[in-house]
C-alpha cells in the first residue's frame, strides 16, 4: 500500500502546552482521510507541520514521499491546501489572487478555474473583502484544486457554508480529486461531512491520537448492548476484552463495546435474558464517547 | 433504480448500499443483464466515497450478484445455477438467524411456520422462476 502521508512521533509544543504529542499516523494513497477532534485538539498545528509552515519539535513526517522538514517546498507545490478562509489577501480581487497563486505551482488548470468560477458565479473583479464567507470558501477550494494536486488538504473547509452548499462542495471534491484516485485529508470538527465521504478516520484529542481506523470498521465494532437478565449474573462477565465500560441498574446493563462483538454476545446469551439489543452508533455518538472517555 | 443511503446511520454506508442492491435484484427491481451505474456515477449521485462504492461492487461480484466486464462496466449477473455446498451453508445460516430472531421475539413454531408460508406465497413467483430456469431445456 502506498502512503500519501506518514507521521512518526510528530510533536509540537507551544511553551508548556503540548499542541501535538507523539502523533503517528499513515494515510493511504487514494483515501479520504477524516481528521477529527474538538477545537484546540491540535488539528491545524498538524496540518501546518505537514506543509512545512511550522517546524516540529520532535518526530518525522513524510508527505508524498518527501520529508516535511527538508523538502517542504516540493511538498507545497504538489499539495492543494484549503485553509480557513480568513487567511486570504483581502485587498486583492478574485482574478488577482488567482494570478498571484498560479506561479507557485508547476501545474495550473485554467479550465478548471474557469469552470468553477462560473459554477459558483464568483465575480472576478470583486475584491475578496467584499465576498460573502461562503464565496470565500468556494474561492479557496478553486485555488486548492487548480494545481491538480496529488493531495488536497482541507482544514475546517466547510464551516462557512450552509447545508446545501456543503454537500455541493463535497461532491466537487469527490469529482475532481477522489474519483481521480488522489488523496484527500479532511480536517474538521463537522462530523456530518466527514461521515459522508471519509473512508478512514482519526480522532485527535489534546494533541494525542485516540483512535484511527477505517470508518466501516469503527461503525461495525463500536456498539452499545442493552441487556436485561432474568437473574443475577457474575460481574466477571463484563470484564472480558472489548467491553470498555458498563452501567448497571438492577439486572439491566448497558455495555459500551469496542471490539469482539460476536464473542461478547455469545457469552451474554449463556444466561437467560429478557432483552438483548444491539444499538448502532453513528460517528457523532462514537466521537463524543471516545473524547469524553479520553478526558476522564 | 433509485439508490439511497443514510451516511449518518450507525450502519456502514457500504452495508446499506450492498443490502439495497441485493434486495433490488431479488425483488426484480434490477433485472438480469441490466447495467449498473459506474462507481464514479454512483459515488457522485450519492455524494459518498468512490472507494465505498468500489468495495460494494467487489463484494457483490464475489457473491455472484453482479459481473464486471473490463471496459464495459458492471451488470446484474445471471442467477447462479450451482446450488452447492457453499450455497447450502449460506442458506442454513440465514435460516438459523431467522430461528434465533424468532426465539428472541418469543414466536412459537406454529406462528413462525404460518408466517413463513405466507411470506413464501408473496415470493413464489420470484422463487419459482429460479426453479424453472434451472430445468434443462430452458
Amino acid at each position: 500500500m502506498n502512503l500519501a502521508i506518514e507521521f512518526e512521533n510528530l510533536s509540537k509544543n507551544f511553551g508548556e502546552k503540548k499542541a501535538v504529542d507523539n502523533l503517528s499516523l499513515q494515510v493511504p494513497e487514494g483515501s479520504i482521510f477524516g481528521f477529527l477532534g474538538p477545537n484546540g485538539a491540535g488539528k491545524t498545528t498538524t496540518v501546518k507541520m505537514m506543509l512545512g509552515l511550522l517546524r516540529p519539535d520532535g518526530g518525522r513526517g513524510r508527505v508524498l514521499n518527501r520529508d516535511i522538514g527538508r523538502e517542504s517546498e516540493a511538498i507545497r507545490s504538489k499539495v492543494g491546501y484549503v485553509a480557513e478562509v480568513q487567511e486570504m489577501y483581502r485587498y486583492m480581487t478574485v482574478q488577482e489572487i488567482i494570478s498571484f497563486c498560479k506561479p507557485f505551482y508547476p501545474h495550473w488548470n485554467d479550465l478548471l478555474v474557469k469552470k468553477y468560477l462560473d459554477f459558483f458565479q464568483l465575480p472576478a473583479r470583486e475584491k475578496i473583502k467584499s465576498l460573502s464567507k461562503g464565496m470565500k470558501t468556494q474561492l479557496a477550494l478553486i485555488l486548492g484544486m487548480a494545481p491538480e494536486p496529488e493531495l488536497l488538504v482541507l482544514d475546517e473547509p466547510t464551516s462557512g457554508l450552509d447545508t446545501i452548499n456543503r454537500q455541493e462542495f463535497l461532491r466537487i471534491i469527490l469529482e475532481e480529486i477522489a474519483v481521480q484516485g488522489k488523496t484527500v485529508f479532511l480536517s474538521s470538527h463537522l462530523l456530518h461531512d466527514v461521515e459522508r465521504v471519509a473512508d478512514q478516520v482519526a480522532i485527535l484529542n489534546q494533541g494525542k491520537l485516540i483512535d484511527i481506523r477505517p470508518i466501516d470498521n469503527l461503525k461495525t465494532s463500536v456498539k452499545k448492548i442493552r441487556v436485561v437478565f432474568q437473574k443475577d449474573v457474575p460481574e466477571e462477565l463484563f470484564s472480558q476484552p472489548g467491553i470498555q465500560s458498563y452501567t448497571r441498574e438492577e439486572n439491566a446493563y448497558l455495555l459500551s463495546v469496542e471490539d469482539n462483538l460476536q464473542e461478547i454476545l455469545n457469552s451474554l446469551k449463556k444466561y437467560p435474558y429478557f432483552v438483548l439489543d444491539i444499538i448502532n452508533q453513528n460517528l457523532e455518538e462514537i466521537f463524543i464517547e471516545k473524547v469524553r472517555r479520553d478526558q476522564e | 433504480m433509485w439508490y439511497y443511503v443514510d451516511p449518518h446511520s450507525g450502519i456502514p454506508i457500504y452495508v446499506q448500499l450492498k443490502e439495497q442492491i441485493k434486495k433490488a435484484v431479488a425483488t426484480g427491481l434490477l433485472t438480469e443483464g441490466e447495467q449498473m451505474p459506474s462507481v464514479r456515477e454512483l459515488a457522485l449521485q450519492l455524494t459518498i466515497n468512490p472507494n465505498t462504492v468500489a468495495k460494494v461492487y467487489q463484494e457483490l461480484e464475489r457473491e455472484g450478484v453482479i459481473q464486471t466486464a473490463r471496459g464495459l462496466g458492471s451488470f446484474v449477473a445471471e442467477r447462479r445455477k450451482d446450488f452447492g455446498l457453499q450455497q447450502e451453508g449460506s442458506l442454513d445460516s440465514a435460516l438459523e438467524k431467522l430461528m434465533v430472531e424468532a426465539y428472541q421475539l418469543s414466536v412459537d413454531a406454529d406462528t413462525l411456520y404460518e408466517r413463513f408460508v405466507k411470506k413464501l406465497t408473496t415470493w413464489k413467483d420470484r422463487l419459482w422462476k429460479g426453479v424453472r430456469d434451472n430445468e434443462p431445456g430452458h
